[in-house]
């Protein structure tokens, strides 16, 4: 017995898809996409929102809502740290951008170069692709061999600044404990608390630190203690990397919103867990 | 219980869709429903398969459109109600119905710096220094991440790029502890590791659940970084005078 397409009776699906996004995928393949590139696209509008409330361009805050001091609090929007307190004044003078835009390129640099932001939005806003064997819509590629793309491979000298931004914020979590010059815990130590810890992981979990700790030797059993330790220790965190990415960018986000908009910008009062 | 499945078959250029019904039973695998049909509908079905244990890779193939080994995909998994469809890789040429040409695999795998033994007399490794690389040793070639990675699949660009199936014996070799060689040249140069955009399409689909592009690819793009790109490496080593 022998079948070829004559005996076979016609069948509803065809043998190739065609039109955006084919694929024979049956799965909510776009949640996934829809949900990453929503949080990153909402992560950029109010990066750019903060900007424009700082440059004044949006209401009448210019240069203003970056700390909060109110009854003797020392909390930072953390999105503009180290903010304007660390710029000499000579530069604040002939800078007439948001002061801001001095710091943010190194945080944003750092999050674009990530290996697995870039899975992300290569993904989930270039469709390249948008899912697994899902097509994509744009077939010739040049992947990270050109300009732009290359530059990616500068990622390790975006985390020496990340490093220290993270110490930063660790800084701004400690002190954010102190009332003038009693210690007291308010929403804003928990939002900066949190902020700094999951920074600090991200960080921590970094690819190019695992390469730079040990990852790049071949003989572990060879190597100091500080390198085997390190790579044990990173390689561990580094498989939550992803997860890590997103609650440093939300939290990042929500202690930033807390602090600039609802304590700043609204004017409510701290809510205390335990007062100063 | 009575469950449709759908298959491509044909051969280039003629292909089609042929649906088939079977007699589903607990427990069974879309290859034994292959074999079903095989034996009571379609004796000329061409399959490729071997160990029926997810061990030999052979049974590669799209099912409802996601890259799987037959024999591993339980027709549980899948609504009651709807037709099951099976279609060959897509990335490779079809033979006939599901089975694909894979040879362009083996083509890549010859040219890749096989393990350089030391001369020392006496070479030993340590059980840490190989538990890296262990991971990497599940492989069975069922090349599902190649039939994946949309460099290959998409963009067809299978003259410079090895895929991620390479890439990871690459990084098998170069982590080896006493192997001599080194490939970052040729992985940089001529195998294409540049076109990876780590989207880990590869490691969703690896039946073995090897970390693909987190412990293999990456750590490889980070040491040509550390060689190639990064002008502090450079001075480093210029000034402790150490390679690696
Ligand atoms: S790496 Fe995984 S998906 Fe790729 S060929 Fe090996 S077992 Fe298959
Ligand atoms: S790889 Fe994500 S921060 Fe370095
Ligand atoms: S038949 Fe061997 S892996 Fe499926």
């Amino acid at each position: 017995m022998k079948e070829d397409a004559q005996d076979i009776p016609p069948c509803f699906v065809p043998v190739e898809k065609t039109g955006l996004f084919a694929t024979f995928r049956t799965d909510n393949w776009w949640i996934q996409p829809l949900i990453m590139g929503s949080i990153l696209i909402g992560f950029g509008i109010y990066t750019i929102f903060v900007l424009m409330l700082e440059h004044g361009t949006i209401g009448d805050h210019k240069g203003e809502l970056i700390y909060y001091e109110d009854k003797g609090a020392h909390y930072i929007s953390p999105i503009s740290s180290p903010g304007p307190n660390a710029v000499p004044d000579y530069i604040k003078e002939l800078w007439i951008l948001p002061v801001s835009l001095l710091f943010i390129w190194a945080p944003l640099g750092f999050r674009a170069t990530c290996y697995y932001g870039r899975r992300v939005y290569y993904r989930a806003l270039f469709a390249n692709p948008i899912a697994v064997a899902v097509d994509k819509p744009i077939k010739s590629y040049s992947g990270e061999n050109s300009f732009p793309f290359i530059l990616q491979n500068a990622h390790r000298y975006f985390l020496y600044l990340a490093i220290l931004l993270a110490i930063l914020h660790i800084y701004h979590a400690i002190e954010s404990f102190t009332f003038g010059d009693k210690f007291g815990i308010g929403v804003g130590s928990l939002l900066l608390t949190i902020d700094a810890l999951f920074l600090s992981l991200y960080v921590c979990s970094c690819h190019s630190l695992r390469n730079l700790m040990g990852g790049n030797i071949d003989c572990l059993s060879c190597a100091n203690y500080i390198k085997k330790k390190g790579t044990s220790w990173v390689s561990y965190l580094n498989q939550f990397h992803g997860t890590y990415f997103w609650i440093s960018l939300i939290s990042i986000m929500l202690a930033d919103f807390y602090i600039r908009i609802y304590l700043g910008m609204w004017g409510n009062p701290e809510i205390f867990l335990l007062e100063p | 219980m009575k469950r449709k499945i759908i298959i491509q078959r044909g051969e280039d250029p003629d292909f089609f869709m042929h649906e088939f019904e079977i007699e589903g039973g607990p427990g069974m695998v879309v290859l034994d429903a292959i074999h079903q049909i095989q034996a009571e509908q379609a004796p000329d079905l061409a399959v490729r398969w071997n160990c029926k244990a997810g061990k030999c890779g052979s049974c590669s193939a799209e099912v409802n459109g996601m890259p799987k080994l037959m024999c591993m995909a339980r027709l549980s998994d899948y609504d009651n109600g709807e037709p099951i469809v099976v279609k060959p890789m897509k990335t490779f040429p079809i033979i006939k119905d599901l089975v694909t040409d894979v040879s362009w695999n083996y083509e890549v795998n010859k040219k890749i710096l096989p393990y350089q033994h030391p001369d020392t007399d006496d070479p030993r490794m340590l059980q840490e220094d190989v538990d890296r690389v262990q991971e990497f040793r599940k492989c069975i070639e069922c090349f599902l991440c190649q039939d994946v990675c949309h460099v290959l699949r998409d963009s067809d660009m299978k003259d410079e790029y090895i895929g991620p199936r390479f890439l990871v014996r690459n990084a098998m070799l170069e982590m080896h502890p006493l192997d001599q060689g080194n490939r970052l040249q040729d992985l940089k140069d001529r195998d294409g590791i540049g076109l990876c955009n780590i989207t880990k399409g590869c490691t969703e689909v690896c039946p073995e659940h090897i970390t693909i592009t987190d412990n293999a690819i990456i750590p490889m793009k980070e040491r040509i970084v550390d060689e190639y790109y990064d002008p502090l490496v450079w001075i480093w080593r210029k000034i402790t005078g150490k390679s690696n």
